[in-house]
């Protein structure tokens, strides 16, 4: 059966609010959290992955809410990787799911690496893409572009807004196209602009607590990245003690699990059975 | 049964050199290589691999002449260098054994003749795994000090080759206390001693006739993966970022707490990642 959006998506109730995720396969669990960028979901970032990664693994690819169909009705003032932090543990709660391996890409990337400095027991293995926030380039000025650019399409959502962030997002051009447009419908779902508003809390400097992530985690960063600097690739796999960095090079920008998806799939589907 | 280098041990005569290789296992063929330190050479370098990368491969581990049991007499020929001279002694083992093709393994020193094989026999040339080494001839840095810590200790022994002094070189290439073993440090300084080893590597390794890399690598065909050591005081991880910018179909792997060793440091998680990057 081929995987699709519609054919996998399940809902839970994580302590009140509603998770819109996608579930395939059997084994271990797989936690795969979307990015928290506007517009950005769970099934737009890791289709390209989940047929591969549920071959092997229970995966779930999760929208922190208000992303892709989960809750509307999101209010939070908390420090914002403690609460969704708080959000992917009642997840598992809601499952029954006592420890998953994780992965993150971009600003999901965070609340995965705090969940393992507050709960390090509920988590195996680590795998991020890209992570934002661990601080600034050395050697880019910040803020750099594609945070310009995804801040301007939050604001006016247009189309044209939205191709300028592709553009800068994903590097070989055949590439963009789906992904715009699953992005661009997420982002004029009913309620979600306005949801968006009411997470309010303060983002914290991954920096401020890399280093007491035990887990085994594997960072993977694409060297055209317009996005996250490269050079903060080496940052974030000095400060995390059991690191591994997976470099795509030229021609992969700030996708790699989408732009290189079957080397990616391998690359994880192994590390994540060592 | 695990392979022995005594059993595989083989020698052949290329353009007048004799090259000493080992021989392990069936399937496509695999040229690995080794450093350019004191006592480095082909064998010591993959031994910890060779059994698992013979599953899949025809593991040949070369020698290049100077290192482990290959000519110590060789000299560098009249308006050659020393990458040329090195690759085409390497085409020439290939014909000798009827192989068309061929993946490689370099590490460190040997790294910038994988790549230029590659370069000037595309045709030749499956893919290549390059260890701890610059897409470059040169060692430019911009973050860490040159000469690097453990390039320090590398030249102290070559100035008075003592065996404390092979074992603090060891302990700067293995910055894991866990991970050293006197049997490393006593094959490597065994090595290090083959009478005309220091001389001969130090006519190749200090030679300044080699080719310019950075112009030409851009004209590289073959996937490349570089894996490193995020911890490695030879050839400082910096050079990933210089690699990123030159060579044009590339993947690097990072282990951070790594030295320069990683293919030993690593070895099975080494193993996967180069037997799936070599078959896909």
């Amino acid at each position: 059966m081929t995987l699709t959006a519609q054919n996998t998506t399940r809902y839970a109730d994580a302590n009140g609010l509603r998770i819109h995720y996608h579930e395939a396969g059997s084994g271990p669990a797989l936690v795969c959290v979307a990015a928290t960028a506007f517009g950005a979901t769970a099934w737009g970032q890791n289709r390209s992955n989940i047929g591969a990664l549920s071959q092997h693994f229970h995966t779930m690819l999760v929208n922190l809410p208000p992303q892709g169909d989960s809750d509307k009705q999101v209010k939070s003032d908390a420090p914002r990787l403690d609460f969704y932090a708080g959000v992917l543990r009642d997840f598992m709660d809601a499952l029954g799911i006592d420890r998953a391996h994780f992965y993150g890409g971009s600003p999901g990337a965070g609340p995965v690496l705090k969940l393992a400095t507050l709960h390090p027991e509920r988590i195996g293995r680590i795998v991020v893409d890209a992570p934002t926030g661990v601080g600034k380039s050395l050697f880019n000025p910040m803020p750099v572009e594609g945070a310009s650019y995804t801040a301007a399409f939050g604001r006016e959502p247009t189309m044209e807004r939205l191709r300028e962030v592709m553009d800068i997002q994903i590097s070989r051009p055949e590439l963009r196209e789906e992904a715009i447009q699953l992005r661009y419908a997420a982002a004029h779902a009913p309620g979600y602009k306005e949801a968006r508003n009411n997470i309010t809390g303060p983002i914290e400097n991954l920096l401020n607590f890399l280093r007491h992530v035990q887990a085994p985690t594997l960072i993977i960063w694409g060297a055209a990245d317009r996005d996250v600097p490269l050079d903060r690739a080496l940052a974030a796999m000095w400060e995390i003690p059991n690191a591994r960095l997976h470099l795509f090079g030229a021609g992969c920008g700030h996708w790699p699990q989408y732009e290189r998806a079957d080397e990616w799939n391998r690359l994880v589907i192994r590390f994540l059975n060592d | 049964m695990p392979f022995t280098k005594e059993e595989t041990d083989r020698f052949a005569t290329i353009d007048g050199v004799e090259l000493h290789y080992n021989d392990c296992g069936e399937g496509p063929a695999l040229l690995t290589f080794h450093g350019g330190g004191p006592g480095a050479n082909a064998w010591d370098n993959t031994r910890f691999n060779v059994d698992e990368l013979g599953k899949h491969f025809r593991v040949l581990m070369v020698d290049l002449p100077g290192y482990g049991l290959s000519d110590k007499t060789a000299t560098l020929p009249e308006g050659e260098t020393v990458d040329g001279f090195f690759t085409r002694l390497l085409a020439g083992l290939l014909d000798h054994l009827g192989i068309d093709k061929a993946h490689f393994y370099a590490s460190s020193f040997s790294g910038p003749f994988g790549l230029r094989f590659g370069i000037d026999y595309p045709e030749r040339t499956g893919k290549i795994v390059v260890q701890a080494s610059y897409a470059s001839t040169g060692l430019q840095l911009m973050l860490s000090p040159v000469p690097a810590e453990g390039i320090k200790s590398l030249n102290e022994f070559r100035e008075e080759p003592t065996y404390d002094r092979m074992q603090r070189m060891m302990d700067y290439f293995i910055p894991n206390p866990a991970l050293r073993s006197k049997e490393l440090v006593d094959r490597r300084y065994a090595a290090a001693m083959i009478p005309g080893h220091l001389e001969a590597s130090q006519r190749f390794g200090g030679s300044s006739r080699m080719s310019s890399l950075e112009r030409d690598v851009a004209r590289l065909g073959a996937e490349v993966l570089l894996v490193w050591g995020g911890q490695d005081w030879m050839v400082p991880v910096e050079g990933v970022l210089r690699a990123m910018g030159t060579i044009p179909k590339l993947r690097v792997h990072i282990w951070r707490g790594s030295g320069h060793f990683v293919q030993y440091e690593n070895r099975d998680e080494f193993n996967r990642l180069v037997i799936d990057f070599l078959t896909h």
